[in-house]
């Protein structure tokens, strides 16, 4: 299911948040900052608040 | 159409769709479903008795519902075959025969009312995909008031009012009040380029269109005066500029500048707009008795069945995406599948005529050659090594490998092959042999480069038709780039598997850079969808060992972005001077005891 997810970006470092469902097929993504394609999905936003408040 | 409906060695199947297709160049299996006409085509003359007394009345589509038509029609006037069909969602019901008039008048007895849908299943050598494009609906427009106001039409619903053939004979009418408009706007760009009604592209055939009916107006009705608002007029085709400069000299003003609204007037139905006219650089108020929305074109909303049978990739805009731009312009990168026609992209009936023969053309030479000369760059399998895993069938973006799990043997069809050797990298059982691109030849490359010096290099995998041509581009036009960067071509970046990775990693390599197309651009229909995937797995696995991620890039690189090249490996060079040497030493120990672990447990198993 398409989720908001937290990217980092290889190249400058970055996070950023975009739509990402691990499942669907994929597309070209690149950093909003540096336009590098070494984005990294690290985990959806849902779970990163659920971390934080447990 | 009607000549290819007479051709003896042309089997035409008109309302009938493709269900799957199997096999490959030469050897394809096209399953069709022939659905129902529940009028038996071969009887039917078409004398038109039962369109007479069928009762029920239905919006007629290919008059765009300016008229309508019965259950039982014709689809249209010139259609091959000139046989009628029932639309059974239309008839009044067949189970139990609720009206049966159509059967009781046909002299012919055409009418079979329990016709099924037939499955064929048909050998075929080479296919050619022509599905043309939709049009796009404006309704969704809703500041242009189309479906709200009668007398805004699209350009489509004012080709049917202004042809012979059409509700109205031909004559001009507006649909508010059937009276013949004398002050008529088309508004150009109604859906093309513009990413807010989601296509970018210029839909290539609106303003030549526009042109064509503002002559048309000016000689049917020299009375009538027409205004075509618009951003640039794009008439770059043969003849297209005097036809352009004919309209204007016929007295049709052009104005540059697009309308945010129309309104319309209730009590005579006459549309009103506000324009900012970037020539003049003024507001002017207009008023028109009818507005014709040139609208664009779409890809095909079912285009994603035929591109899932065939294997097809499409660009970023939806169209069809042929095998090379420039080279191979009618070639799917599918062997043995041509392209021609909208299907591709917008175009114009002559540029589709062009490209169709050009299709007919290129199938004719495959199979008149009877036999195809393929690269020699195909995966072979070792079903000695092979565990029937069905990895590679997966990942086979050309379906051309099919697993027998029962046996554990894969094979592949080298007809179908294109070389991508995203099988290759799948394969964790070294099953699969990629020919001049072996395992053994790119860990051959990965320690030659990494023999020495290793801390100030940067193992850079590119793929033939972009990220290592864009690295031609940039030479070719004397881009320098850091020396450091150090190139390893492989045909498609789908070929690089985490194992030659992790090898550079392992040899000492500061910064692995993995390059590739595009995803539009992806010569192996979308290989390098499994690039990511895998670059996402091995981000994963650095992580886990305690190396850093960032050592790992990625970069999509096509072959005219020969500046990208350049700032990429100059980035890549930046990148490399912050790996310490402790961290390089580090990264070879943990990967060599990996590497270790893991060799011991193969050999013990
Ligand atoms: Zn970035």
């Amino acid at each position: 299911m398409e989720k908001m997810w937290v990217f980092k970006c290889q190249r400058c470092g970055c996070d950023y948040q975009e739509v990402y469902d691990p499942k669907a097929a994929l597309r070209e993504r690149s950093c909003p900052q540096c336009r590098s394609n070494s984005v990294r999905p690290l985990h959806d936003v849902d779970s990163t608040k659920r971390q934080a408040k447990g | 159409m009607m000549d290819a409906g007479r051709h003896p060695l042309i089997k035409l199947m008109s309302y009938s769709e493709i269900e799957d297709v199997n096999g490959y160049v030469g050897n394809f299996k096209v399953t069709v479903r022939k659905k129902a006409r529940y009028v038996d085509e071969t009887v039917c003359n078409s004398c038109g008795e039962c369109e007479k007394v069928c009762p029920a009345i239905h919006p007629d589509e290919f008059q765009m519902g300016l008229a309508t038509r019965k259950a039982v029609h014709l689809p249209f006037p010139q259609a091959v075959p000139s046989a009628y069909l029932i639309n059974m969602e239309n008839c009044l019901g067949t189970n139990p025969i609720a009206c049966g008039k159509c059967a009781e008048v046909c002299e012919k007895n055409a009418i079979n009312y329990d016709m099924q849908d037939e499955i064929v299943v048909l050998d075929i050598g080479a296919i050619v995909v022509a599905t043309g494009i939709d049009v796009y609906d404006p309704t969704q427009q809703d500041e242009y008031g189309y479906t709200r106001f009668q007398n805004v039409i699209t350009s489509m619903e004012f080709e049917r009012l202004i042809c012979a053939g059409g509700p109205t004979v031909g004559h001009l009418v507006r649909p508010g009040d059937h009276t013949t408009p004398l002050r008529i706007g088309f508004i150009q760009c109604v859906g093309s380029r513009s990413l807010r009604d989601g296509a970018g592209f210029c839909s290539n055939i609106c303003c030549m269109n526009t042109v064509k009916d503002t002559l048309l107006i000016r000689d049917h009705y020299p009375d009538a005066e027409c205004s075509v608002f618009y951003i640039d007029i794009r008439a770059f085709g043969k003849g297209f500029e005097d036809l352009y400069d004919k309209s204007r000299e016929a007295g049709v003003k052009y104005i540059r500048g697009i309308p945010g609204e129309i309104t319309e007037d209730p009590a005579t139905g006459n549309l009103r707009m506000v324009v900012e006219n970037t020539t003049t650089r003024s507001i002017e108020e207009h008023e028109f008795d009818m507005i014709v929305l040139s609208v664009g074109v779409r890809p095909r909303a079912d285009g994603g069945d035929i591109r899932r049978h065939l294997t097809l990739s499409q660009t970023s805009d939806g169209f069809l995406m042929e095998a090379h731009p420039k080279l191979k312009p009618v070639d799917a990168p599918t062997r043995g599948v041509y392209i021609a026609g909208c299907a591709e992209a917008p175009k114009d009936v002559k540029e589709s005529v062009t490209q169709a023969s050009a299709a007919a053309a290129r199938a004719g030479v495959l199979l008149n050659a009877g036999k195809v000369t393929v690269e020699a760059i195909t995966c072979t399998i070792d079903n000695d090594l092979c565990h029937g895993c069905g990895a590679c069938e997966k990942v086979c973006p050309y379906g051309a490998i099919t697993v027998d799990k029962g046996a554990k043997t894969a094979a592949v069809v080298e007809a179908a092959c294109a070389g991508c050797g995203t099988c290759g990298s799948a394969c964790r059982f070294d099953a699969i042999t990629m020919r001049h691109f072996t395992d053994a030849q790119i860990v051959a490359q990965v320690d030659a480069l990494l023999a020495e010096r290793q801390s100030g290099k940067v193992i850079v995998f590119a793929c033939n038709w972009c990220s290592y041509a864009g690295g031609d581009t940039a030479g070719t036009s004397r881009m320098l780039y850091p020396a450091s960067n150090r190139l390893i071509r492989t045909m498609c970046s789908g070929r690089i598997s985490e194992e030659f990775v992790l090898r550079a990693f392992r040899k000492g390599a500061p910064i692995v850079l993995v390059s590739g197309c595009h995803f539009a651009d992806c010569h192996y229909i979308d290989a390098n969808r499994q690039t990511v995937k895998r670059v996402y797995r091995l981000w994963k696995q650095l992580e886990k060992l305690g190396i850093r991620t960032e050592r790992l890039q990625l970069e999509w690189i096509s072959a005219a972005e020969g500046p990208k090249f350049q700032k990429t490996m100059r980035e890549m060079e930046e990148l490399r001077a912050q790996v310490t040497q402790e961290e390089i030493d580090h990264t070879v120990k943990v990967l060599t005891e990996q590497f270790e672990k893991r060799r011991l447990k193969k050999v013990r198993s």
